[in-house]
């Protein structure tokens, strides 16, 4: 290449380059940065599912649905309480296997069909019939069906007695019997809630209205000022930003933390996410219970919540639980940051210099990055450490792997979907699927908290339970990551602890 | 063109199709278990072998493969496991926009790099031809995702000139068709002003210049047409590389509802069945694309069929 081409082309690029790290670093925001009430437009990083609220379990089809299907139950936020929405009252156990729901009255579907006994003990049959493949098999596998006593009186059975049946409700979407029944179901949502669908589904952008005849304005249930509210895809978070920023939406969604201050407002909620490494205490060194007091004492969480998080994470107090669930223990402290004791109990243990596997996966956000970060801490108090980031199935293999086949730790990050203390603890408990530890005194209290139909008594039992396996150091539990969204700068939106996005809770102004 | 000629070709790209087609078969159900990815954490073991069975994995893989070929003998893509219906209704929806972004991207490719070229040719040795090839090494050293980031920032955000993302009218065809477009213009200018310097030194052009004919007249009446051969070879794999392979990037960066966006939307959640239907489509598409481009070049290029008869 001749110099001269060479020496432009070199001077074309800098000059671009540092046009370009101007235009990139930019945080002023454009005046057209404002929504309205007429129309609310959001952009998700991922096109949505089919609309059937009850097939899948993916966070874009609940923010598109969430607004036009209902639950019996749902969750106040922050608080996590339970509240009736179709149900009139909290339900009662009215024998081991049997919870009583009374419904309210004078509610239809968009399409005309009443809200019922029916209606919802079909719906109920629908989402736990094994043929239907529904993605929340797993929070519902208790339920053994529902039965219809009366118009407005539905009888929810299970299939052992289920302490945690009005937990699960806030999952199971009411759905018309006889449009569940048509094959394009899942392309015309029909729902009872304050927004109803007009168009999209799949591919594409989703358009919702208002529901005029919304049964919730009587009942005192925000009814929703925004009147049309449109959903599309923008997979790549640069442009998702920039479409904020230009004005073609009003509200994003999954921001990283690194671009937080780059939005006109940012929303944040405390989330149900808890990023944890299970450590493998029945085989290899961390069988030592010093080895995992030591993986513990080794991190500094607070750096990484302050560093890999940008302050957009709460330390977890040594517990995997959301702090708005049952059982959590607010008297519970995280293991500090302290490489001398860490040192010290490796030592003791005889394992400086002896090498432990920690595996993740890449499905996490910033799964590769925390277990990079952790493999450091844990090099710096004296351990050689192998990271392996593989491929999704190989990863789930590690994950639920027993005995010696387990790494010495996996990386997950569970969700307390159910806001209750019972999915961390049967994480612990030995029968559990991911679980490698065992700890009769924690077997017990799980086993004694599943039968614990008092909330208060419950959540007593789980507190002792994590109070023990925080002492055993059967987890590393990091953090709680904070869910981070963008927004114009007059939308006005609480974000909730759950991710939900209930439309009718946003307001504009001006 | 001589039919001998174009049933070869034919013959060949079937066989592309059908190797691509069997490759994707295998790696899609190589690299991990399709169920244990696409259901979420904590199923159960029963709804794993649920899925499996719904799917048709806990076949033997012999019986999967032949079933496989069967049903793309008959163009029958199967049910996308994601969107819950038939795959070649999807891709088919999607087709025509990458299409669309294709030829834009080409257009533009060729209404920019072509005149650069020449005009670099004509003034070679100047600062003009300097220039001109300095521009185009910076257009074809651009990567895509980051091109297509800074034209969104400066045209959308902060000029308000054109729209972020999407699909709608032409305003939104612009900054992705760009995006693609210019970085080829690159690569195209560079390859007309080699070309066209090569034939302007060829010993017909000398003659023609000797004989007292002027330069646009032995541009437009030789050099030009023989420029096309080579030009033309080049677009049949920019085209075939932009099909399957950029336009992934630039349709994502943009959210373009073409087949590239699709197809990282189907790998992120692993719809196997998704994915081989797109890589078959792509795969067709590229064939006879390089078919269309052959049978071009054999009508300017009577060298070519003199050799094919």
């Amino acid at each position: 290449m001749r110099f001269s081409v060479r020496v432009c082309t070199v001077a074309v690029f800098a000059v671009v380059a540092v046009a370009a790290t101007s235009a990139s670093t930019t945080t002023a925001a454009p005046q057209t940065s404002f929504a309205s009430n007429a129309l609310v437009r959001i952009a998700v990083p991922s096109e949505v599912p089919p609309l059937d609220p009850q097939k899948r379990d993916n966070l874009w089809l609940r923010i598109a649905t969430d607004s036009i299907y209902q639950p019996l139950l749902e969750r106040a936020s922050p608080s996590g309480r339970l509240q009736p929405i179709l149900a009139e009252t909290l339900p009662k156990q009215i024998r081991p296997r049997v919870w009583r729901f009374k419904l309210r009255k004078g509610i239809t579907f968009t399409n005309g069909e009443p809200f019922n006994a029916r209606a919802a003990a079909l719906s109920i049959a629908r989402i736990v019939d094994k043929n239907f493949e529904s993605e929340w098999a797993s929070l519902v596998e208790t339920i053994a069906g529902a039965r219809a006593r009366g118009t407005h009186t539905v009888d929810v059975v299970t299939r052992t007695p289920d302490v945690l049946l009005p937990s699960r409700m806030p999952v199971i979407k009411m759905v018309p019997p006889n449009a569940a029944r048509r094959d394009d179901f899942a392309t015309r949502p029909v729902g009872t809630g304050p927004y109803r669908w007009v168009s999209g589904s799949g591919l594409g952008p989703i358009a919702l209205t208002r529901n005029t005849r919304y049964w919730g304005a009587r009942a005192g249930l925000p009814a929703g000022t925004i009147q049309r509210v449109l959903i599309r895809a923008i997979p790549d978070v640069s442009t998702r930003i920039s479409a904020l920023k230009a004005g073609e939406v009003d509200l994003v969604t999954v921001l990283p933390p690194d671009s937080a201050g780059n939005v006109p407002k940012a929303i944040t909620a405390a989330g149900i996410e808890n990023p944890t490494v299970v450590l493998n205490s029945m085989a290899g060194l961390t069988a030592d219970v010093r080895v995992r007091r030591a993986l513990n004492y080794a991190v500094d969480k607070q750096a990484i919540a302050r560093q890999l998080f940008r302050g957009y994470a709460d330390v977890s107090r040594c517990q995997g639980i959301a702090p708005a669930s049952v059982g959590y223990n607010v008297n519970l402290k995280p293991y500090a940051y302290d490489v001398a004791r860490a040192r010290q109990l490796l030592q003791q243990a005889g394992a400086i210099g002896k090498t432990v596997t920690l595996v993740s996966s890449d499905v996490f956000t910033k799964g590769r990055e925390l277990a990079q970060v952790i493999a450091a801490y844990w090099e710096a108090a004296g351990l050689n450490v192998k990271v392996e980031v593989p491929e999704f199935s190989a990863y789930l293999d590690a994950l639920y792997a027993k005995g010696a086949a387990h790494p010495d730790g996996v990386y997950v990050s569970t969700s307390t979907d159910l806001l209750d203390g019972s999915a961390a603890a049967r994480q612990l408990a030995s029968d559990g699927i991911q679980s490698v530890y065992r700890n009769p005194q924690v077997d017990r209290l799980f086993t004694q908290a599943a039968a614990q139909g008092d909330v208060d008594k419950r959540a007593a039992i789980y507190k002792q339970l994590f109070s023990t396996a925080c002492n055993d150091a059967a987890l590393l539990n990091l953090l709680h990551p904070r869910d981070i969204y963008g927004a114009a700068r007059n939308l006005n939106w609480a974000a909730r602890f759950d991710s939900k996005m209930f439309f009718e809770t946003m307001t504009v102004r001006g | 063109m001589s039919w001998p000629y174009v049933a070869r070709r034919i013959a060949h790209g079937l066989a592309v199709v059908v190797l691509v087609s069997v490759v994707v078969f295998f790696v899609t159900r190589v690299l991990g278990d399709p169920a244990k990815k696409m259901l979420p954490i904590g199923s159960t073991p029963e709804q794993y072998e649920q899925f499996r069975e719904r799917l048709g994995l806990d076949r033997p893989i012999a019986a999967q493969f032949a079933s496989f070929l069967g049903d793309t003998a008959r163009l029958e893509l199967g049910d996308s496991i994601w969107q819950e219906r038939p795959a070649r209704d999807i891709i088919f929806e999607r087709l025509p926009n990458s299409l669309l972004l294709l030829t834009a991207s080409m257009l533009i490719a060729l209404a920019v790099g072509i005149p650069l070229g020449l005009i670099a040719a004509i003034r070679a040795g100047t600062w003009i031809d300097t220039t001109t090839v300095t521009s185009s090494l910076v257009a074809l050293s651009l990567p895509q995702f980051w091109f297509g980031a800074i034209l969104i920032l400066l045209f959308a955000v902060t000029l308000n000139w054109l729209p972020t993302s999407g699909t709608g009218g032409i305003e939104h065809l612009v900054l992705p068709a760009l995006a693609l477009g210019l970085p080829i213009a690159g690569k195209v200018a560079q390859m007309t002003r080699s070309s066209v310097l090569d034939e302007l030194q060829s010993q017909y052009a000398l003659a023609a210049r000797a004989k007292g004919f002027g330069q646009a007249y032995v541009m437009r009446r030789h050099v030009l047409r023989n420029t096309l051969v080579p030009l033309t070879s080049f677009l049949s794999v920019e085209a075939a590389r932009t099909l399957a392979g950029a336009s992934v990037v630039v349709e994502t960066v943009f959210a373009f509802p073409g087949i590239g966006y699709l197809a990282v939307e189907a790998l992120r959640r692993d719809d196997i069945i998704l994915v081989q239907a797109i890589v078959l489509v792509v795969a067709i598409l590229v064939v006879f694309s390089n078919l269309l481009f052959d049978m071009f070049q054999a009508r300017i290029d009577p060298r070519i069929r003199l050799g094919g008869s």
